[in-house]
């Protein structure tokens, strides 16, 4: 008679979505940039929705000049100032948010998808396949992102979707980088070759086992990239390729008031803190979703 | 304990455990354990019986701010170490005790040659008895022209110096530990040799310093079966050249059998029984030790059968009231479920920790 | 498949297994190779377990793969249940459900991130048709099988102590209720008391299945207690090969020999250990030494013994050694 291999007390059990919930709740760090993250989403909706009824939701119209005198510091009435044709920066920063924003996360979440694909299957198949993908990538990490997203661009046309396109394109080499460093970790792994006695074709075996546990590090990564690729969207706009003059965009206010440091410190700065607002809660919100979905 | 025969090594009452923010877990608890000089002892357990744990407070690399020792003594020559701070406690590691570990290539630095470590090793253990001034000055005037100050040695430009220097006294510990060709091997970086002769580079660096304890860590675990055998064998011939005791921290109780003169047994923190080799398996006291013996495989399937002790190894997060085997134990009482057993000598020189032989 | 009747489940003939490497950077450079398995011959019959034993580089675990096709191998044939697996076309689906394997690593052998239960409900996709309540029945048969409770199964890996992971990875193997299991070291990373348990689930479960069993192991106690026969493979040869009574108590190959007396007996009344002499340690892999690979660390070594690999030939019922020279261990 075969004895059931008693234990004592079972351990905590971190494998259901509440207990999940609860370590992000329980890490501060987590918890904060889950907030920051919120704030972002909340205000791109708001300002989503107030474009589509109609109705403006902050005290100024960010595109009307001369709403407070030019080059205000902050003050009760503004309280980020107002920039040299005398809007509001606060409502365009607000404005603001939800291109930037979306733009981050839709390039950011192509390229990891696209990346984990691509980077892993390379890594199973080696071979021809496996050395012209890190050729291609090759070619990417030689230019810089912002020379081949003004290339594109330009074939492409100037515009937010087609930079967006753009952005995406050249986003997802570092993916598939870091995917296939990973698949190749664990691809002597037992529970690989199990799957296979099981009667799991490659691609099954990719799918079910080997992204599923590449994903925690790639996530990492794509937590820090998202300010990134923001900058680089702002850089885009700064060149008039994305967002033109008149409505705003947080780089491209950056990059249009650098100069006034000094005179106008708000000008620059304040959409600087707001991008590394932006950077920072994703990151920490990225470590808090890390610890969330580790088994141990 | 007779005060005649002072043992070289006397653990007493230790009891340490581990505290993260999540849980405490007691890895010794109050043990009591005594190592005489020139003694093979060795300590058999299974997972998590405090053995390593034991093996590392001794010589003093227990990680401490998860580490704490909650009470006890370790009394080496009648030196209680653990009242001594970290820099008092450094001049006995590698001198007086020292160790080797389970996995020979991450204990060697991969990045340097052999000789140059066991040179390095001969050289801290000259400084630490305090015959640096004759070493360096030698070291110094051929290296240098110049007297240099106790920090040269550390540079690399000195090592090889260093390494040509004591060439002699490092082929002579390469022999010690029957190397064939010592000459070769000081040239050699460590993942050019085999797991077996790191093995005994360790050993030849662990004896360097001539140490009156040594204490080793599972060292032939990662070994392959004919390479452990060499490895144990020059183990213990080496206990009687250099005059030293060994501590062998091993799972194998056959092992065990085939090199010690005492053995310890360990469960869950505990010392369960501690006896002479030939006294531990004519006749084994307690259940633990019984089990053990009688779940080795010897013999084949259809003349022998394997009794495999029931249940599993307590989880030390939970404290456990009485005898930490009772839930296993064919001859559990109701004592045992109330209060730990201590260690008493049940026959001359054997020592149990079990009510059946009484309180 | 062929007739079931066969005496023999498994046989190798001069199976071999070759990887190419390169020395230096020149990609026209010479091919050299690393004989992982060389020339190995062997044969498994139903129902019983054959031991394979040997030390790190003997090419044991590349014989558990290549007989599971997991790699091609480069040449011989491997014969299972009649049908020779190297010259006609496998479906491995069909052949997975007859064979399986229990790795050696029970850490890395189930995928951390499913839950235990999953991983043993993995095989089952091998066979055709069954809803998701007959595989939750069958699963729940396979954990009560090998001792574990239904809350454990629904744990993950890392919540199991290493001898539930290494029953969890036997449930799984069992699954699609194979004829052959290959057990490579299945009880290397657990304890002794935990490996006393393993040992006796596997017995019981090859009674109760009639499981064929092929053991690889380094470790000879575990190898005399489980195994019908043995095969002793030394750099990637076998070298003997018989019951395995004979096999420990009278040893005839001199690598054998060696083995037998380094495995360390629980008796400190016969301290073999401490009276053997091994000179030598395992070849390199890639530049072996000529003709037998042993030669240079055997006390019986002559001139012949460094020209040509000797051939395995028998010396007694079922029992047959590859040396020159083994009268000199009788």
């Amino acid at each position: 008679m075969l004895d059931v291999a008693k234990e004592g007390r079972a351990p905590q059990i971190r494998g259901r979505a509440r207990d999940r919930l609860r370590v992000v709740r329980e890490d501060k760090g987590a918890l904060a940039g889950a907030i920051i993250v919120f704030c972002f989403v909340g205000t791109s909706i708001a300002v989503y929705v107030s474009q589509l009824i109609g109705v403006r939701i902050t005290p100024y119209n960010p595109l009307q000049e001369n709403v407070g005198p030019v080059l205000g510091a902050p003050s009760l009435a503004h309280p980020f100032g107002t920039d040299i044709l005398g809007r509001d920066v606060f409502s365009r920063i607000v404005y603001a948010t939800p291109g930037d924003f979306a733009v981050g996360i839709v390039v950011i979440g192509c390229s990891f998808l696209v990346g984990a694909v691509i980077g892993s299957y390379a890594a199973f198949h080696g071979g021809l396949l496996d050395e012209a993908l890190m050729r291609v990538t090759d070619i990417f990490f030689a230019i810089p992102a912002l020379v081949l997203a003004m290339a594109i661009g330009l074939a492409l046309g100037p515009g937010i979707s087609n930079m967006t396109i753009a952005l995406t394109i050249i986003w997802w080499p570092p993916y598939a980088r870091l995917a296939r460093g990973e698949a190749l970790k664990i691809a002597h792994q037992n529970y690989i070759e199990a799957a296979r006695l099981s009667g799991l074709g490659s691609l099954m075996v990719l799918f079910k086992h080997v992204i599923p546990n590449i994903t925690i590090t790639m996530l990492v990564y794509a937590t820090l990239d998202v300010g990134t690729v923001i900058l680089v969207y702002s850089g885009l706009s700064y060149l008039g390729l994305a967002v033109r003059p008149p409505l705003p965009d947080w780089g491209q206010m950056v990059s249009q008031y650098q100069d006034w440091m000094i005179a106008a410190p708000w000008l620059p700065l304040i959409p600087g803190l707001i991008i590394a607002l932006g950077v920072i809660g994703f990151s920490l919100l990225g470590d808090g979703i890390r610890d969330a979905l580790e088994v141990y | 304990m007779r005060l005649s025969e002072q043992p070289l090594l006397g653990i007493s009452d230790l009891t340490i455990s581990y505290e993260t923010n999540r849980a405490k877990l007691v890895a010794l608890d109050h043990t009591n354990l005594n190592i005489a000089k020139n003694t093979f002892v060795a300590v058999v357990g299974e997972s998590g019986c405090g053995k390593s744990t034991l093996a590392l407070s001794i010589i003093g690399l227990l990680p401490t701010p998860p580490a704490k020792v909650d009470s006890g003594a370790i009394n080496y020559k009648s030196v209680d170490l653990l009242t001594l701070d970290s820099k008092r406690r450094r001049e006995y590691r590698g001198t007086e005790i020292a160790m080797i570990f389970q996995e020979p290539l991450t204990s060697l630095n991969p990045v340097y040659r052999v000789g140059d470590q066991i040179a390095e090793a001969i050289v801290v253990r000259e400084i630490r008895k305090g015959r640096d001034t004759q070493v360096e000055t030698e070291v110094m005037q051929k290296v240098y022209s110049t007297k240099g100050s106790y920090l040269a040695p550390r540079f690399s430009r000195p090592r090889r110096g260093l390494t040509r220097l004591l060439r002699d006294e490092i082929i002579s510990a390469l022999k010690l530990v029957r190397i064939s060709d010592p000459e070769h091997v000081i040239s050699r970086y460590p993942f050019e040799l085999s797991g077996g002769m790191r093995q005994r580079i360790m050993i030849a660096m662990a004896l360097a310093e001539k140490p009156a304890l040594l204490i080793a860590d599972e060292p032939t675990t990662a070994l392959d079966v004919t390479t452990q055998a060499q490895v144990l064998k020059l183990m213990k011939g080496l206990m009687n050249e250099v005059q030293t005791s060994i501590l062998l921290i091993t799972h194998d109780l056959a092992v065990a059998s085939q090199v010690g003169d005492r053995i310890v047994v360990m469960y869950a923190g505990d010392v369960v029984e501690d006896a002479n080799v030939y006294d531990l398996f004519s006749e084994p006291l307690h259940p633990y030790s019984q089990g053990l013996l009688a779940c080795i495989p010897s013999g084949s399937k259809d003349d022998s059968t394997l009794k495999p002790i029931p249940g599993t190894i307590p989880d030390l997060r939970y404290t456990i009231t009485g005898c930490k085997f009772a839930s296993r134990c064919p001859h559990a009482m109701k004592v045992c479920h109330e209060k730990p057993p201590g260690l008493i000598e049940a026959k001359p020189k054997h020592m149990v920790a079990c009510f059946l032989y009484g309180e | 498949m062929a007739s079931k009747s066969t005496v023999n489940i498994l046989e190798t003939v001069a199976l071999r297994k070759y990887y190419p490497t390169r020395t230096g950077i020149n990609p026209l450079g010479k091919r050299r190779f690393v004989r992982a398995v060389d020339d190995v011959s062997l044969t498994v019959p139903r129902g019983k377990t054959l031991a394979v034993v040997g030390e790190s580089g003997c090419g044991k675990t590349t014989l558990a793969r290549t007989i599971l096709l997991l790699t091609p191998p480069t040449g011989g044939d491997i014969i299972f249940d009649g049908v020779n697996l190297v010259k006609t076309k496998v479906n491995l689906k069909k052949l997975y459900r007859e064979m399986q394997m229990v790795f050696q690593d029970p850490e890395s052998s189930l995928d951390p991130r499913v839950k235990v239960k999953d991983s043993v409900a993995e095989p089952l996709g091998l066979l055709d048709g069954g809803d998701r309540e007959s595989v939750d029945k069958r699963v729940s048969e396979l954990l009560m099988a090998v001792g574990l409770s239904a809350e454990q199964g629904e744990r993950m890996p890392a919540h199991l102590s290493g001898g539930q992971k290494q029953r969890v990875a036997i449930a799984r193997a069992i699954a699609p209720q194979p004829k052959l299991v290959i057990l490579d070291e299945p009880t290397s990373a657990l304890d002794a008391s935990v490996q006393a348990q393993i040992l006796t689930l596997l017995l019981d479960l090859q009674k109760k299945f009639n499981l064929t069993y092929v053991l690889i192991t380094h470790n000879i106690a575990v190898a005399h207690y489980l195994s019908d026969t043995i095969a002793v493979m030394y750099a990637g040869n076998l070298v003997e090969y018989g019951p395995t009574k004979e096999i420990i108590s009278k040893p005839r190959h001199p690598y054998t020999v060696t083995l037998i007396s380094s495995a360390p007996v629980p008796n400190p009344w016969k301290r073999n250990l401490l009276n053997i002499e091994i000179k030598g340690e395992v070849p390199s892999a890639i530049n072996p030494p000529q003709g037998c690979k042993f030669h240079p660390r055997c006390p019986y070594a002559e001139k012949s013994c460094s020209e040509a690999h000797p051939p395995l030939e028998q010396i007694s019922q079922g029992h047959y050694v590859a040396c020159y020279f083994v009268d000199k261990t009788a």
